[in-house]
């Protein structure tokens, strides 16, 4: 009997598995839509997209959902690599600067002992008086500038974010 | 501020014209309800300036915890220094050619020395005043672009004020102004009326 092992349980056993080929057939439907799909979006060479649960059992029914992951093969990215490398792919090396500039500066805020002790001691009503609270706030409205930048007014990027982003 | 939220729910910028202005901006911008701007920019006093240095900043210290930015013109600021206390929040601009100082890479990097942590406030149109070849706004946006804060936007009259932007100006200034789209833009004028 040619075919799956399922089809020839079916062969031998008389007995039909129509859900079970019919999920086959809608996985097997839907990832060559997938792979058509992400293969139009601009990408790395190296990543894969990983789908998981009912996908990999290929029992892909109407109620399932995409549940996924990246593999990237190579160094592990941190955040900050994926975030640097798309602002410049995209051109935006300025607001990318400016806006990894803030972070840095962030970080070397968190990493300062005294100024730490002062935003954890730092509530809604003293937030005015604290110079580090000030400071954290202005870095984080610079990051989200050139976050909003990147995404809305680089040339390609707004159109995937359209379709894909989800915040 | 009612006119300028026509104009944009965005950005804005309050001027203190004279000192003696600062402590009424304080007490309107403490005041309730808050502005519903999400960047807000106050410039400091420009002109005829009397109180003495260290005073100035200390009322500019308590503004600026209002706001994002305190825009400050070099040729004001006699000891540069004395506005370290402001840190991140206080932005130099670049200065127009009735100026003497402040107006090309060379003569703000003396400022920026001494204040690591200030940003800068690029006046396109003070930068085209200096050269309408936009060579110099250029050199100062790549001397400066990690320190960029927000921009201010229009064209100058003859006399050197501010006037709505041209088109003429629009299309020479978009290479540049491509470079500052993260950034907030002030108006320095109304809007080109088409």
């Amino acid at each position: 009997v040619e075919g799956s092992p399922l089809d020839r349980l079916a062969a031998e056993s008389g007995r039909s598995f129509p859900t079970l080929l019919k999920a086959r057939e809608r996985t097997r439907a839907g990832l060559a839509d997938r792979r058509e799909r992400l293969a139009k979006l601009d990408h790395d060479g190296d990543v894969s997209v990983v789908l998981m649960g009912s996908w990999g059992r290929a029992e892909v029914t109407s109620g399932s959902d995409d549940d996924f992951m990246l593999l990237v093969h190579g160094h592990e990215r941190a955040e900050t690599d994926r975030i640097a490398s798309a602002f410049v792919k995209h051109g935006a090396a300025d607001a990318g600067g400016r806006a990894l500039g803030a972070y840095d500066a962030v970080l070397a805020l968190i990493d300062d002992d005294a100024r730490r002790m002062e935003l954890e001691g730092t509530t809604r009503g003293t937030a005015r008086q604290s110079a580090a609270f000030l400071e954290i706030s202005r870095l984080g409205d610079e990051i989200q500038q050139g976050l909003l930048a990147l995404l809305f007014e680089t040339a390609t990027l707004p159109r995937l974010v359209r379709e894909y982003g989800i915040f | 501020v009612a006119e300028a939220w026509d104009v944009s729910r965005f950005a804005v910028e309050l001027s203190v014209l004279a000192e003696d202005e600062v402590d009424g901006l304080v007490r309107y911008l403490a005041g309730k309800p808050r502005l519903p701007f999400r960047y807000l920019s106050i410039h400091g006093p420009s002109k005829g300036r009397q109180m003495p240095e260290a005073e100035l900043v200390d009322a500019l210290v308590e503004l600026s915890r209002w706001g994002h930015a305190v825009v400050m013109h070099p040729d004001t600021m006699e000891d540069p220094g004395a506005y370290r206390r402001l840190g991140r929040a206080l932005a130099i601009e670049n200065m127009d050619a009735r100026k003497d100082g402040g107006r090309t890479v060379g003569e703000l990097k003396p400022f920026f020395t001494e204040l690591p942590e200030a940003g800068f406030c690029f006046d396109i149109a003070h930068a085209w005043s200096i050269d309408e070849s936009m060579d110099v706004g250029r050199e100062l946006l790549d001397a400066f672009r990690f320190r960029l804060r927000h921009l201010h936007v229009s064209s100058l009259a003859a006399e050197l004020h501010h006037v709505p932007l041209s088109k003429e100006h629009e299309v020479l200034f978009a290479p540049l102004l491509r470079r500052c789209v993260d950034v907030p833009w002030i108006l320095e004028a109304p809007l080109r009326g088409e």
